[in-house]
């Protein structure tokens, strides 16, 4: 309850949600010929992407930024009609943000480089946290319970996970723990993937789901796009990267535990199971690859700098 | 109608349908049957239409008499069909 208090009073108010819709996704078959994946319908009424949008809404983050890029008219139309509703003069928005070649000749080339080439818009926006999220994932979730253990932890950056069967975890991106649940390693669907210790048939998984303090992000950003060998994906790069130079602490939440994601994304059923979140916690040893000696904002840091941006007409 | 997502400005006429979703403003017209289907929004079916495991695509018209997923060689030849058996029609594969 307590978490929840912490999450609804500002810090949901200070959190960017930028939804990844560019990809071109390829086992939806000929449905995405015509409009990128979360623009196809779904339930009756609606399209995939309104359930990531939803959540964010209903977690009380009304900033909140699309990434576009292929066959992304459909999914526009969309956007401009449905959900035209938050209104910028309170600094509440959904955003386009159609890949533009802003900074140099390419395209958006990966998750993290579509992130990357709107930071001028992100920074702009001043959040104090980044929530990256992609617009083809049909799940429930109350964002503000992740962003509320975020901050417990004075993390710089939370992954949200689910346990699963060792042979499903095989499409995802697995989370390797040790005995004290820290994350050690992070492989993007990996042929053996690591178990749980102490119990061989279950895998950690990450959702995709990931939530940054803004000023770690834009290191982190900064660093993979100066890295040539990166292609420039959040899952394959950027988190593999930030894993071992972090100390990793996973945190449960028995109140997520029902949470479940299911199958938009795949044509074969996704897993479910119980939600965990892991949070890469204070740097156990400062490394000097990563802006030296900034680990996440204290809460109370956190506090006085929400006072002082991004204040809002109280709820 | 049995079983079913039906969405607002839907219009079936004399119709059968079960285990189904109709999107927005998808019209069903006189002794047609569709059964454990998907139709996308604005979807057109005429008469004497039977469809079973179909997934309709956005503005596509179904002319009358036409049968898609009972004879799954045959959908694959004019139309996409799953692994798992379902049969996907677009407007393009209709020459719409």
């Amino acid at each position: 309850m307590l978490d929840r208090l912490i999450s609804t009073t500002s810090t949901t108010q200070a959190t960017y949600a930028m939804v990844l819709a560019g990809g071109r996704g390829s086992r939806l078959g000929q449905l995405t010929d015509n409009r990128a994946k979360p623009a196809v319908p779904f339930g009756g009424k609606f399209r995939i992407i309104d359930f990531v949008l939803s959540n964010c809404v209903n977690s009380g983050i009304r900033r909140i930024g699309v990434a576009t890029q292929y066959k992304a008219q459909s999914l526009i139309q969309h956007l401009k009609g449905g959900w035209g509703f938050l209104d910028g003069r309170f600094g509440e928005f959904v955003d386009v943000l159609p890949a533009q070649q802003r900074l140099e000749d390419h395209w958006y080339r990966g998750t993290s480089d579509a992130v990357y080439q709107n930071l001028d818009l992100l920074r702009r926006s001043g959040p104090e946290l980044v929530l990256v999220l992609a617009g083809d994932h049909i799940y429930k979730m109350d964002y503000g319970q992740l962003i509320a253990a975020h901050l417990r932890n004075s993390a710089d950056m939370t992954v949200a996970c689910l346990e699963t069967s060792i042979c499903e975890a095989q499409a995802f991106g697995v989370m390797g723990i040790d005995e004290d649940r820290r994350i050690i390693r992070f492989k993007e669907k990996p042929a053996s993937p690591d178990p749980i210790p102490g119990r061989p048939d279950t895998a950690l998984v990450s959702m995709g789901i990931y939530i940054f303090s803004a000023p770690f992000l834009y290191e982190q950003l900064a660093r993979d796009a100066a890295d040539a060998e990166s292609s420039h994906d959040f899952g394959k790069d950027l988190i593999p990267y930030a894993v071992p130079r972090f100390r990793v602490s996973p945190i449960r939440s028995p109140k997520a535990a029902s949470a479940r994601r299911t199958g938009a994304t795949s044509a074969r059923s996704m897993p479910t199971g119980r939600l965990t979140w892991s949070s890469p916690g204070r740097r156990l040893i400062s490394t000097s690859t990563i802006g030296a000696g900034r680990s996440g904002l204290s809460r109370n840091s956190w506090r006085r700098r929400s006072s002082r941006g991004w204040r809002m007409a109280p709820a | 109608m049995t079983d079913s997502l039906v969405s607002s400005g839907c219009l079936v006429t004399e119709g059968t349908v079960w285990r189904s979703v109709l999107f927005s403003n998808v019209s069903i017209a006189e002794h047609s049957v569709v059964e454990d289907s998907v139709l996308f929004p604005d979807v057109e079916i005429g008469r004497h239409v039977r469809l079973r495991r179909v997934i309709v695509d956005k503005r596509c018209r179904i002319p009358d008499g036409l049968r898609a997923g009972f004879d799954l060689k045959l959908d694959r030849r004019r139309f996409q069909v799953s692994e798992t058996g379902v049969t996907l029609i677009m407007s393009t594969m209709l020459g719409q």
